[in-house]
């Protein structure tokens, strides 16, 4: 007995548009009975658990579309929604400009998984704990979406509408990751925290970006992405409040990590883990993360 | 039905294929080569690891029409003319066998890793396989089996 059966209730028909132009019409005329597969590895396993929405007759790929890249460009770095994690984490160029990305991409499942699994689809998912949501937020990335009305960009603060749910309009897709440049003396860090350190979801995610005078005693600016702890990714924006524009004390910094604990909001209802211990791992993460952000910056310890 | 065509361990394989397929299913039960092992199919367990245009890969996660033109390295195709690789001559020396069943996998897993990093830190070789679960041997016969390939190589 195949699993083919196990699958998919009915058969699919499945489409590999050669462009964008085709690949939007599509969407456009199926609606409801489209759905788009990137790497696949939350699609496919979704799927075997019949969760395909029953509106669904075909699959729209994106594997013809030259969707994979990380490229140089004067607006910053410009990575492609169908990039694998592996590429992404593996790229000279994002380990140097945006480094935390690199290390969130590279907490991905496995070297299976992260071989296929992209960072397109690990947003698109719009899941309250994925590795990449948390940096992407931290570094005040932009994502490029395409529809039949051309291209639209938007912030990623304002991809997230819900809990796993994204704010794309009908048949519009995420092409592009637009990250800025950032300063000089800007310092990133992430933590994935979770019970084993591979092959699963992390219980608090911490994204630091933040950038100083050269000699490390102001925080000129700090933007902290959280992961696991709402139900969607979010910014700790009274914890940047607190640190931004002010000279860097460690009064200050527990303060700050203190602020990003209460503004986040861990699922009380959780079986996994406590509300709050992830509240306090949230302050002791961002005050770790925060910390090493400066030393990397500015090789203070 | 669509059809999909890709390399298999260096020869060109066409096969009528149902959508919702995976490229599992369709090694074991189209192509016959039941080395690659069907098991969490959740993406998981790794037993299903196959090489995938250089990459290791969950053949279970993969759609079969998501594969076209891909080239695609097995567990079968990696002895050369009935002579096993040094990574399998290396997993018998070290006694890194018990059951076997995640031996296809954890050896892909390996295989890929070296080709790319022949010579692997024991810290780069136990995240290789990461994503390869033996419930028998506990893994350190394994990795000692694949540092000793680096060692030699």
């Amino acid at each position: 007995m195949t699993s083919s059966a196990r699958l998919a209730s009915s058969p699919l028909e499945y489409l590999a548009p050669a462009t964008l132009e085709q690949l939007l019409e599509v969407l456009s005329d199926l609606g409801p009975k489209a759905k788009v597969i990137a790497g696949g590895t939350d699609l496919v396993p979704a799927m075997r658990k019949g969760k395909l929405p029953p509106a669904v007759t075909t699959l729209i790929s994106l594997r013809n579309l030259s969707l994979s890249y990380v490229r140089e460009s004067a607006e910053g770095l410009r990575i492609g929604a169908a990039t694998p994690h592996a590429d992404v984490a593996a790229s000279p160029l994002v380990r140097r400009e945006a480094q935390l990305l690199a290390t969130g991409s590279g907490a991905v499942g496995s070297v299976q998984i992260r071989n296929v699994a992209t960072i397109g689809g690990n947003i698109a998912n719009a899941g309250p704990s994925a590795d990449t949501s948390a940096p992407l937020l931290a570094l005040g990335a932009q994502l490029v979406v395409a529809g039949r009305h051309g291209r639209r960009t938007l912030p990623i603060r304002e991809f997230y509408s819900g809990p796993s749910q994204n704010s794309l309009e009908p048949g519009e897709v995420v092409v592009e990751f637009l990250l800025p440049k950032l300063a000089p003396h800007t310092g990133t860090h992430y933590v994935k925290f979770s019970p084993r350190g591979f092959m699963d979801l992390a219980w608090v995610g911490v994204a630091v970006v933040a950038t100083f005078d050269p000699a490390g005693r102001v925080c000129q600016d700090a933007r902290i992405g959280l992961a696991a702890v709402n139900p969607f990714p979010m910014r700790a924006v009274k914890a940047e409040a607190v640190i931004c524009g002010r000279e860097v004390t460690g009064d200050l910094v527990t303060a700050m990590a203190r602020a990003a604990s209460e503004e986040c909001n861990p699922n009380p209802r959780s079986r996994r883990v406590p509300a709050w211990y992830r509240r306090e791992m949230v302050a002791v993460l961002t005050r770790r993360g925060f910390l090493e952000a400066r030393r990397i910056a500015t090789g203070v310890n | 039905m669509p059809s999909v065509t890709f390399k298999v361990n260096g020869m060109e394989r066409t096969v009528a294929v149902e959508t919702a397929t995976t490229l599992l299913n369709v090694i074991r039960d189209d192509l016959g080569l039941t080395g690659t092992k069907q098991r969490c199919e959740g993406g998981d367990c790794g037993a299903c690891t196959v090489i995938m245009d250089g990459r290791a890969v969950a053949s279970c996660l993969v759609l079969a029409v998501e594969a076209a033109g891909k080239d695609i390295v097995t567990i079968e195709g990696l002895a050369k003319e009935g002579e096993p690789d040094p990574i399998q001559q290396a997993f018998i020396a070290k006694g890194a066998v018990q059951c076997g069943f995640c031996t296809p996998g954890m050896v892909m897993s390996a295989k890929a890793l070296l080709r790319k990093n022949p010579h692997p830190t024991e810290a780069q070789v136990r995240e290789a396989i990461v994503g390869n679960l033996c419930r028998c041997t506990g893994y350190a016969k394994i990795v000692e089996a694949v540092l000793e390939v680096s060692r030699r190589g």
